[in-house]
């Protein structure tokens, strides 16, 4: 193993972990309209933008299983969502800028009205509501999409910041072409 | 490159069969899948005290300083005093609560004499939607197993239900709340002779901390204060356990038909401690 690939997961490692100790501990009091935001949907869209499908996927599986195991009614739902989140995060924006901390945060909220607008039709379609269609699409964008893509974006910022930092390493330890300098973000 | 991106989307397609095939398994009630994040949570479990203990001594470090320097400002030497014994206060009050609390759960004992109390501490709270359950400190090495349909309630100090177990691995248990919108309990007014009522979570209402309750006979006289309690139908929950009062009133006419709002009594947002009412279906 390359000291960069060696890097790179001890990096990723240690921003799982941060991310999940922050989501779990997270304190009511910096709550918007109940909604918190969701750091490891953050991180794995901003890594999957950054460094590509492949550390994505990798990132995803891991993410997604600290959802499911901690808060999770099923496990391997957060697998899923984190996933699909990564593939269309690789396909998205990437495809046309790869370096922009703007676009990665543009990137984070609209993936973020993608999940929203699912879980609020999925939710709906299983009988979550006793409430008619018209009310509750009123409720969830207001409470649900707005909020909860507002706080994904306030806890995008940084982390993309950081995640700009690590470099896209190949398979044989080449530095991807996107790599910039701490200074050169600045 | 072709091969690439073929083996990419074989990649895909494999981990997307293996996680559908995990949830499905994992729907099933008292599935042994959740045994599986055992040795995760042993590992986790006593890292997430750790740092939930760290957080509340930073909280309770920040507020004190904020307290401080109002006092700060009218006299120096009596705000150190000052902070410290409200420090000391604040403690003693966090100890008197518990008492309170222990004591009231000794007359739950009392009350359920049929059931073994378990305690329990929240380690970890919701994150969304779809992410909504809690976990608590207790597992299967503690008797807390969940098969089939069988579970336990959950109640606070108060004696109010709290939900039921949904899943328990070695060290750790996750909670279903009575919130949440997949809880259905069978519940009845605490009135002589009283209706039996459905209870069930609603996505809309429990920010509030409401449930919707509905399947009320024609011949139910609902009001606004009226207490809902378990009804024990059903054998999951032991008859008898207060879960809220109810806060309004919904008429035939209206869309959601005849239905009612109940306010819960357990209050999630400051919930520390559970205790699980051990005992079976069967018993």
């Amino acid at each position: 193993m390359n000291k960069y690939l060696f890097r790179k997961i001890l990096i990723y490692g240690s921003m799982i972990i941060l991310c999940s100790v922050i989501q779990l501990n997270y304190p009511r009091e910096l709550e918007f309209k109940d909604m918190i935001p969701d750091f490891l949907l953050v991180l794995t869209v901003i890594i999957t933008y950054f460094n590509g499908l492949n550390d994505g996927i990798a990132v995803s599986v891991i993410t997604g299983s600290v959802k499911c195991i901690f808060a999770g009614r099923f496990l391997g739902l957060g697998v899923l969502i984190m996933l699909y989140s990564a593939i269309i995060s690789a396909y998205f924006l990437r495809k046309y800028i790869r370096t922009s901390i703007a676009a990665a945060v543009l990137q984070i909220f609209m993936i973020s009205l993608l999940y929203f607008s699912i879980t609020g039709a999925v939710s709906f379609l299983a009988g979550g509501t006793v409430y008619p269609v018209n009310i509750f699409i009123e409720w969830w964008i207001i409470e649900r999409l707005f909020a909860g893509s507002v706080m994904n974006l306030a806890a995008a910022l940084p982390v993309a910041f950081i995640v700009r930092l690590i470099p896209e390493v190949g398979k044989n330890g080449e530095i991807g072409s996107q790599y910039v300098r701490p200074m050169e973000i600045i | 490159m072709e091969n690439k991106g073929r083996r990419k989307i074989f990649v895909i397609a494999i981990i997307t069969l293996l996680v559908c095939t995990f949830i499905l398994f994992s729907s099933i009630p008292g599935s042994p899948l959740y045994k599986t994040t055992g040795p995760v949570s042993l590992i986790a479990d006593p890292v997430q005290k750790f740092v939930t203990g760290a957080f509340d001594k930073i909280e309770g470090f920040i507020s004190s300083i904020k307290e401080g320097q109002t006092i700060r400002d009218e006299n120096k030497k009596l705000q150190d005093k000052v902070t410290e014994l409200e420090q000391r206060i604040k403690e003693l009050e966090e100890n008197g609560r518990r008492w309170q609390e222990l004591k009231e759960a000794f007359s739950i004992k009392e009350l359920y004499s049929d059931y073994d109390l378990v305690g329990a501490s929240i380690l970890t709270r919701e994150l969304s939607d779809w992410f909504d359950v809690f976990r608590v400190s207790v597992g299967t090495r503690d008797g807390i197993t969940v098969e089939g349909k069988e579970s336990y309630a959950v109640v606070d100090a108060g004696m109010h239900l709290v939900g039921r177990v949904y899943a328990a691995d070695i060290s750790s248990a996750k909670i279903l709340p009575v919130l949440n919108e997949s809880s259905v309990i069978s519940a009845k007014l605490n009135t002589a002779g009283g209706s039996l009522l459905r209870v069930r979570g609603d996505i809309l209402l429990k920010e509030e901390g409401l449930c919707l309750i509905d399947s009320i006979s024609d011949f139910a006289s609902l009001s606004i204060g009226d207490e809902v309690i378990t009804s024990g139908a059903g054998g999951l929950f032991p008859p008898g356990l207060p879960i809220g009062i109810i806060t309004a009133i919904n008429d035939e006419g209206s869309y959601m038909g005849k239905s009612a709002f109940m306010k819960v009594y357990a209050d999630y947002r400051i919930l520390k401690d559970v205790f699980i009412m051990k005992g079976k279906v069967s018993d």
